[in-house]
């Protein structure tokens, strides 16, 4: 029972790094098939498509980002932890805006992505403004990062 | 999960940039010639190289016909299912049905006669009409394979024939339709069977046609009351045009108004109208089919420049026949 802060962190930090994650690997993949699709015809496009099929994979790091942050902050990467359970429970509380928003975002910005692809396909010169379009989903990903980060950077100074 | 065509579309999209674009079109109406024509198509990879060199004087009936053929060849590596191209299959497969039927009883049956790329094998067509028995056709032609076939024996009738294996066709094109859950099928099914109607009723009315061939020829569909538009056929053509004007296809008028020939412009204007919209859909299979009917679309004009040129028809009357690109 006096550990159960430390398992709420964790699932807090398993959380961020899976659905950021799972969010990520769809919507690189799906780039992915786009981006092969434009190579198969056209393998002269290869740098410009895979520019735009990496957009997606940010949130993961982001995650993982997050997931790390979170097991040095609760001690566990030393071997000892000492989280009381109402700062576990705002560990888990502080990881879910890049556990949502990261899933979330990743696959928008996949479809964003994929549909710059076509327009790549069709228009190479036009790169820079097939880039901006799923550049702007990352600002939700940051912004729930910032979230995440800012949250659990300050849990310590929290007495619960 | 609803099935997702990314690698496909971007695929297309790849290739819809080699699609004949109006400017494409102007230069080879401007050719001199209908070799230079040919070249200029060449230069855009139409044809293949066994055809280069097959003839001196160039059939450019084998260069469209290898262009139909890749361009299935490409479907078939993009999408192993035929299934949601069925809609745009089906002419082919009842061409061939009247082909089957026509060339066995008037005992001129020819490779020519047929369409490529159907769903129905030409050799299993064949077969089941050599052998009486429509059996093995798929379950909506076998009835009116024999009625077609029975009647065309019996009274030698080509037309009548027709007309039973034509509205066996716009009845699976509407059934393809209202089965489908993609939008441009549905429209595009829609579309094909109410312009197949308007063409009837115009054509009967040139032919003085009766109520029992309008009866026997229209298929009902949403966008048209079939009764009324039967009705009007039957009286002048100010009253035919009376009715489209409230219909959805009332644009038809100015192109018929002139001749039923340019009827087909307008179907050919309204079809990449319809498929428009895709070029903005990157992940169902609606781009695909758009594809398939902008790559027939500059398949048709290209055959009618190049008959044009050949036959040395005057410029302006070539472009009279010609309708707008999806490129």
């Amino acid at each position: 029972m006096n550990n159960f802060g430390v398992v709420f962190a964790l699932l807090g930090a398993a959380l961020a790094s899976l659905m950021a994650g799972i969010g990520s690997a769809i919507g690189v993949g799906m780039a992915g098939e786009a981006a092969a699709g434009v190579v198969t015809e056209d393998p002269g496009k290869f740098g410009k498509v895979l520019l735009l099929q990496l957009l997606p994979g940010t949130q993961g790091i982001y995650g993982l980002l997050v997931a790390v942050l979170t097991l040095i902050q609760i001690g566990i990467l030393g071997g000892t932890s000492d989280v009381s359970l109402g700062q576990g429970l705002l560990y888990l509380v502080s990881c879910l805006p890049i556990a949502f928003v990261g899933l979330w975002s990743a696959i928008r910005q996949a479809r964003a992505a994929v549909s710059g692809i076509s327009t790549v396909a069709k228009r190479p010169e036009q790169m820079g403004k097939a880039m901006i379009f799923p550049a702007m989903v990352e600002t939700y990903a940051i912004l729930a990062l910032l979230v995440s980060v800012l949250s659990i950077l300050n849990i310590p100074k929290i007495n619960v | 999960m609803k099935e997702q065509y990314t690698y496909a579309v971007a695929r297309i999209r790849a290739r819809e940039v080699s699609l004949l674009s109006r400017q494409d079109v102007n230069r080879l109406m401007a050719c001199e010639s209908y070799e230079d024509c040919v070249n200029v198509l060449r230069d855009k990879g139409w044809g293949n190289e066994a055809l280069a060199v097959e003839s001196s004087v160039f059939d450019y009936q084998l260069m469209l016909r290898a262009e139909e053929r890749k361009l299935w060849r490409l479907i078939s590596e993009l999408v192993a299912d035929r299934e949601p191209f069925r809609v745009i299959l089906l002419p082919i497969d009842y061409h061939n049905l009247k082909a089957a039927i026509k060339g066995y009883i008037t005992e001129s049956l020819s490779e020519d006669l047929f369409l490529p790329s159907g769903t129905v094998e030409v050799s299993c067509l064949s077969k089941c009409i050599e052998a009486g028995s429509f059996t093995d056709l798929p379950q909506k032609m076998v009835e009116p394979a024999r009625e077609a076939f029975e009647k065309l024996l019996h009274t030698g009738d080509g037309q009548l024939c027709d007309n039973i294996i034509d509205k066996a066709m716009l009845n699976a094109i509407k059934a393809e339709g209202e089965s489908s859950k993609v939008g441009l099928i549905k429209t595009y099914a829609e579309f094909f069977v109410a312009s197949s109607d308007i063409k009837i009723a115009l054509r009967s009315q040139l032919m003085s046609k009766g109520r029992e061939f309008l009866s026997s020829a229209l298929v009902e569909c949403d966008s048209l009351n079939v009764k009324k538009l039967s009705e009007v056929a039957m009286m002048s053509q100010a009253d035919l045009f009376e009715y489209l004007e409230f219909t959805p296809y009332a644009d038809v008028i100015s192109f018929v108004v002139e001749s039923l020939q340019r009827f087909d412009i307008w179907r050919d204007n309204k079809i990449i109208e319809i498929i428009e919209a895709e070029k903005y859909n990157c992940f169902s299979i609606g781009p695909i089919i758009a594809y398939i009917l902008a790559r027939q679309n500059e398949i048709k004009v290209a055959r009618i420049i190049l008959s044009g040129k050949l036959n040395r028809v005057e410029t302006g009357l070539i472009k009279e026949r010609l309708g707008v690109m999806h490129a």
